[in-house]
């Protein structure tokens, strides 16, 4: 529990994490917490759902402004065991999410990872996640990583608590 | 203990739920049956009241069936639309309604529709990461079969190869679906419109031939009729798609300039990923893309709530059928009061007598449960038939572990309110009963 809380209030107080190294790594979001950049790319309200499963699937907005295709490609946190890409797919009447290598983001176009779509699953969850709680995550592309703040929302959320809201 | 559940197989976890919901009973059954053998009374008694006995078992029958039916009426819908839209990767189509466009695409149900221009279909077409693209124009019929504009290309992945004759390969060429009265060789004419709206003869003298049969899909395409996307825009006064240098062959490379437009395209990507990639990069001011897939499991989701809501309704329901069943059988035991008052004067213990009305409701609850299982695949197998016969989407409803689940929940949760006429019938007074 006090992980949760640490690595947000850290991330805060440290305003832009890694912030100077040149490449390759989240550049300044200017202290908001529904915001990280790597480069040309902004990613915008990180969330998943309370659960007390082992394992989360976690959405948000990605814009890539840039000129070349950007990949998306996984994750890391300290929470989990491991992050893995995951889609949404039907086949046969069943439904359930498969693992993606990864994913192409082509430029100037909005990647929204969400419920019934692309997500980022969390496995081996180190203890319930909490609603209103958030947590620090890396979301990695192939040119780098971002640190997003992941919101927990309620457990039969849809949505981003902020969604709609510009940053 | 939780790792464990989550670490045994789908049925592993299920048959241990099943034993969990059942526990109760099992415990309360040893409890009260412990040191007797009840047996040979029971069945005297059953013999006996052989009538109330099989209509209060059937109440109960009936009751089970109902509940175990819908809900599993309720899954096998939900599976049998998805399956329907599985061959219905992503669709593009001009902003507007997911729905509205996934109904029309995936569910043939007639809608106006925005049409996406040429432009944007020869820019989906020529994306290199698009395996295939397809128009899908609606709005003619033959009888109650939707007339859709396409291409061979996609009849043939809807399909997976046609159960006889060829791809279309002229205008006034058509392939039928799996459940359309036509078979190869038999002329129509379309007609404008569908439904009793339908203008017949607007398309003057023009009529189509049947060249191929589609094999059944389990989906509203069993009952359509597709032809060339050419001849819907031909015999709508519209250019066909392709310009004056056309070779005359139908089907792709379109011509953006004299492309008419189309409501939707069908898109196959070269990979799952690929697919997302495209959806993100075709959601834009000019188009709409989605997954019926995932449109689909949103509703889905949406149910999931009502069926929640169905399953506490089926239970509420048997347990009331059940209180009236043993409500019946308190009255049943006053009738057999002297008999059973005379079982004690014989020396038989209270718990005795307890123990034998109690196994004499089990006995009728668990009788009924297992037939009203039984009834409930009937009523399922029968509910499936007359939803694919309206809709045309496949339904195959079976009863699963669900509806197991919840019979194993009704008979426990009744087996213990059966421990309350059992507890009166036990403290009736013998001397008074044996008056009579």
């Amino acid at each position: 529990m006090i992980r949760y809380l640490i690595l947000p209030a850290l991330l805060l107080i440290a305003g832009p994490v890694h912030a100077g190294e040149d490449h390759g790594h989240a550049h300044d979001s200017g202290g908001d917490t529904h915001l990280a950049t790597l480069g040309d790319i902004r990613l915008v309200h990180a969330w998943t759902r309370a659960t007390d499963r082992d394992a989360a699937l976690i959405f948000m907005e990605i814009e890539h402004m840039g000129a070349e295709a950007a990949t998306l490609t996984g994750g890391a946190t300290d929470i989990a065991d491991g992050v893995t890409l995951v889609a949404f797919q039907s086949r046969d009447g069943a439904a359930g999410y498969v693992a993606l290598p990864d994913l192409t983001i082509a430029p100037g176009t909005e990647m929204v990872l969400r419920p019934e779509g692309v997500a980022l699953l969390l496995t081996g969850l180190d203890a319930p996640l909490v609603e209103d709680k958030s947590f620090g995550m890396e979301v990695e592309f192939a040119r780098g990583h971002a640190e997003v703040i992941v919101q927990i929302e309620a457990a039969n959320a849809t949505r981003h608590s902020h969604a709609g809201h510009a940053h | 203990m939780d790792e464990i559940y989550h670490a045994l197989p789908n049925w592993g976890q299920d048959v241990l739920v099943t034993l969990g919901l059942l526990t109760p009973l099992l415990v309360v059954g040893l409890i009260v049956l412990r040191g007797f053998h009840v047996g040979p009374l029971l069945l005297g008694l059953l013999r006996r009241q052989v009538w109330i006995s099989a209509v209060f078992t059937a109440l109960i029958a009936v009751s089970v069936a109902l509940g175990t039916g819908l809900i599993a009426q309720e899954r096998g819908l939900r599976q049998g639309t998805a399956r329907a839209a599985d061959k219905f990767d992503l669709v593009i189509a001009a902003p507007g309604s997911e729905i509205t466009a996934m109904l029309a695409a995936v569910y043939l149900q007639p809608s106006d529709l925005p049409l996406l221009d040429g432009a944007t279909y020869a820019e989906i077409a020529a994306h290199p990461r698009v395996s295939l693209v397809a128009p899908l124009g609606f709005g003619d019929s033959w009888r109650d079969a939707p007339v859709v504009g396409t291409t061979a290309g996609f009849v043939n992945h809807l399909s997976e190869g046609l159960a006889a004759g060829r791809p279309f390969t002229a205008e006034d060429e058509a392939i039928a679906g799996a459940r359309v009265a036509l078979e190869i060789g038999d002329s129509f004419a379309p007609a404008h419109g569908v439904g009793d709206a339908a203008e017949h003869g607007a398309h003057g003298d023009f009529a189509y031939r049947v060249v191929g049969k589609m094999p059944m899909t389990g989906s509203p395409w069993d009952r359509a009729l597709m032809v060339p996307i050419e001849s819907v825009w031909s015999v709508h006064g519209l250019a066909n798609g392709h310009g004056p240098d056309w070779d005359g062959d139908i089907g792709p490379p379109f011509s953006p300039a004299h492309f008419p437009g189309t409501p939707a395209a069908l898109v196959r990507a070269e990979s799952l990923g690929a697919t997302y990639s495209l959806q993100a990069e075709f959601s834009t001011a000019q188009t709409m893309a989605f997954f019926p897939g995932s449109v689909l499991a949103r509703l889905h989701a949406l149910m999931g709530d009502i069926r929640q809501v169905m399953s506490v309704l089926a239970v509420i329901t048997q347990v009331l059928v059940t209180a009236g069943v043993l409500a019946g059988l308190m009255m049943l035991t006053r009738l057999l009061a002297r008999r059973l008052a005379l079982l004690r004067a014989l020396g038989a213990p209270r718990r005795f007598v307890f123990a034998l009305t109690w196994s004499y409701a089990a006995t009728l609850i668990l009788t009924g449960a297992a037939i009203g299982l039984l009834l409930g695949i009937a009523a399922s197998l029968a509910i499936a038939a007359a939803i694919t016969a309206r809709t045309d989407i496949v339904v195959a409803a079976t009863l699963g572990w669900p509806e197991i689940h919840l019979v194993a929940g009704f008979v426990s949760l009744t087996g213990l309110l059966a421990l309350l006429p059992a507890y009166l019938t036990m403290t009736r007074p013998v001397i008074t009963d044996l008056r009579g």
